[in-house]
């Protein structure tokens, strides 16, 4: 994976094999998932010098994990526990590794709705955002990353109950549009796919990338970017004791909605929209387990098949997941044999989810080290959202032949009946009480057509800087409602082509 | 000195986690398995996690005037203090008893053993 030019070492480079303290290309993407690693695709393609920062190592694809708990320890930051600070506590994951989240996502491929971007356009004055003008960018994506729907024989049984469940009560219920090849079911997706079905970004574009001579650092950290007036000259990494610093023309900011922001920060630099690290949305998720008399070994057929879309005028969004037994573990409040002997029944249980596109919005903080600290609390309005898309799921889940429903809810643990479901908005459920997750995190270096209220241009170039870009999640003005990579890609790949284009002017 | 101290703590936090208590060559990998989940996260939650850890072990001692500590206290003492804590309101005591049972199921629900049992990576 790595070979010498002029004394050079290129390729996939770790602080244990870097050799140098100084180097220099066209350009520079930090970080490597969704955003930086489709940027780097498409930048190569066109023969720019191009280098990648990765915090995170880099696994081949046929070296991932083969489960949930070496995956932890491999490709996701801080070992998978993350944390949003507020009412209530949120808990979040993302990957850390080259290909980034993508690596360890459900892979869930879907456009960004028309109406989401008609209402950027409106409301922000994005320019060249039209459906029509973005297709061509997810055309390329989709065929490139294999998108397609989940072919039926990979579906679950929990799968099947879910869709028939919805389609009995006349719900909208879609069959899930997946970046996969020849998807086995083996529900692994969270450790990287192990059957190297999953066309993640390190299966695609990374590999276009290291084919076409690219250089990937994988294990530096971009510690802070070097100014000169309002140009980014380079950037100063750390890692595993070794520093090295990178000069480059243009500079491609892609490490998340919480390190985008925190790198900015620390580095000094300060928006005059004031907006920075504000505007943060994490589409809130919640969980409602179905118990049945059946044996439905959720985990035997693909982690998710199904989504019910005939609520996203409201903003909820359900689906199933197989939820590896671990999380599930966590989530209860039995412990020692108790526990045990609720987790004897995993195998009749069916986990149902919601996605929450949130009104309410927080903010990513550095604090001591120029670490950051994610800060939301949900509003009103969403928490009996959540509530709404908890009784959704009960319904659907009593319609599949449930005969239990398990609630994230700490005084309020179950409902046995179609007949409680009104409990569930009971004002004693305090928001505190509730136990929530996400993996979606965006909106904090907002793109908008004015330097006053947004951070980056509609190009994603950041305000007040000649050669800085953004290309993540951190860029949308609001929350897309759905699985948000496959229009971070989309986005990344119109920066990207945006910058070929002006590359000899920037 | 402080490894062997801090060994012996969370031992004794994971018999009373574990769903099947008992089994010391298992719990021994089921430790050895969070030390290096620890190792991950950053220096103040580190600091935090194993100020925790001394905490809980002088729990018993300045909260109910027990003459032994936490790790010396028998195993249904130890069910009891951890059920307790998991049972408060809010706080720092419950976080904290959180944070402990999420470490060492994340470890016991993810030990191949048990992977194997469940059938979980079935057709690997």
């Amino acid at each position: 994976m790595v070979h010498e030019e002029n004394g050079i070492l290129m390729g996939v480079i770790t602080p244990e094999t870097l050799n140098y303290k100084e180097a220099a290309f066209d350009l520079l993407i930090i970080g490597s998932g969704a955003g930086g690693g489709t940027c780097a695709g498409f930048l190569i393609e066109d023969g720019m010098n191009v280098a990648i920062v990765e915090e995170g190592d880099y696994i081949p694809p046929d070296e991932l994990p083969k489960s949930v708990g070496e995956a932890f320890l491999k490709l996701y930051r801080n070992g998978g526990a993350r944390f949003i600070f507020g009412v209530p506590g949120i808990a979040f994951a993302e990957g850390m590794c080259v290909g980034g989240s993508t690596v360890i996502n459900g892979g869930m491929c879907w456009r960004t709705p028309e109406k989401v971007l008609e209402k950027w356009k409106l409301e922000e004055g994005i320019e060249k955002i039209e459906p029509s003008f973005m297709e061509r960018y997810f055309d390329k994506i989709e065929k490139r990353i294999n998108v397609e729907e989940q072919p039926p024989h990979t579906w679950s049984k929990a799968g099947v109950i879910f869709k028939n469940a919805a389609e009995s009560l006349g719900w909208k219920v879609v069959t899930d549009r997946r970046n996969q090849k020849g998807c086995k079911g083996l529900s692994l997706c969270m450790a990287g796919c192990p059957a190297g079905a999953k066309q993640s970004v390190l299966h695609t574009y990374i590999q276009d990338f290291l084919k076409k001579d690219g250089t990937i650092f994988a294990g530096l950290r971009a510690e802070r970017i070097i100014f000169k007036g309002n140009r980014a000259i380079g950037v100063f990494c750390k890692g595993k004791g070794r520093e090295l610093t990178i000069k480059a023309k243009i500079i491609v900011l892609a490490c998340g909605a919480d390190e985008t922001p925190s790198l900015l920060m620390r580095s000094g630099f300060k928006s005059s929209s004031g907006m920075l690290g504000k505007n943060l949305y994490v589409h809130p998720n919640v969980k409602a387990v179905g118990v049945f008399d059946e044996e439905l070994f959720q985990w035997r057929g693909a982690h998710q098949s199904h989504q019910v879309h005939e609520f996203r005028d409201e903003g909820i969004l359900l689906a199933t997941a197989g939820v590896p037994p671990s999380m599930v573990a966590m989530s209860v409040e039995e412990t020692g044999r108790k526990l045990g002997e609720f987790m004897e029944n995993i195998k009749n249980m069916l986990f149902a989810g919601a996605l929450i596109e949130d009104t309410g919005t927080g903010m990513v903080k550095n604090i001591i080290g120029g670490k950051p600290i994610l800060l939301y609390n949900i509003n009103d309005y969403d928490f009996y959202r959540v509530k709404r898309a908890l009784s959704l799921l009960s319904i659907l889940l009593f319609e599949g032949g449930a005969k239990e429903v398990i609630l994230p809810f700490r005084n309020f643990k179950s409902i046995k009946s179609p007949a409680q479901i009104p409990l569930i908005f009971d004002n004693k459920i305090k928001k505190m009480d509730t136990e929530m997750m996400t993996v979606h995190i965006m909106g904090t270096a907002k793109m908008s057509g004015s330097p006053k209220r947004g951070v980056v241009d509609s190009w994603g170039r950041v305000y007040g800087t000649e050669n800085i870009f953004i290309c993540d999640a951190s860029i949308f003005p609001s929350p897309i409602g759905l699985n948000p990579m496959l229009s971070i890609m989309g986005f990344s790949a119109r920066t990207a082509e945006y910058i070929l284009e002006n590359r000899h002017r920037l | 000195m402080l490894y062997r101290l801090r060994k012996r703590i969370f031992l004794a936090l994971i018999e009373v986690l574990n769903p099947y208590p008992g089994e010391r060559e298992f719990e021994e990998e089921i430790f050895n398995f969070i030390m290096k989940l620890i190792s991950l996260y950053p220096f103040l939650v580190k600091l935090a996690l194993f100020a925790g850890l001394f905490f809980l072990e002088l729990y018993p001692i300045f909260s109910l005037k027990s003459v032994k500590p936490f790790s010396f206290t028998r195993y249904e003492k130890r069910l009891s203090i951890i059920e307790n804590m998991l049972q408060k309101k809010t706080g720092i005591r419950r976080n904290l008893a959180r944070a402990f049972k999420a470490l060492v199921q994340m470890a016991y629900y993810e030990h191949p053993w048990y992977m194997k049992k469940t059938g979980y990576s079935w057709a690997l």
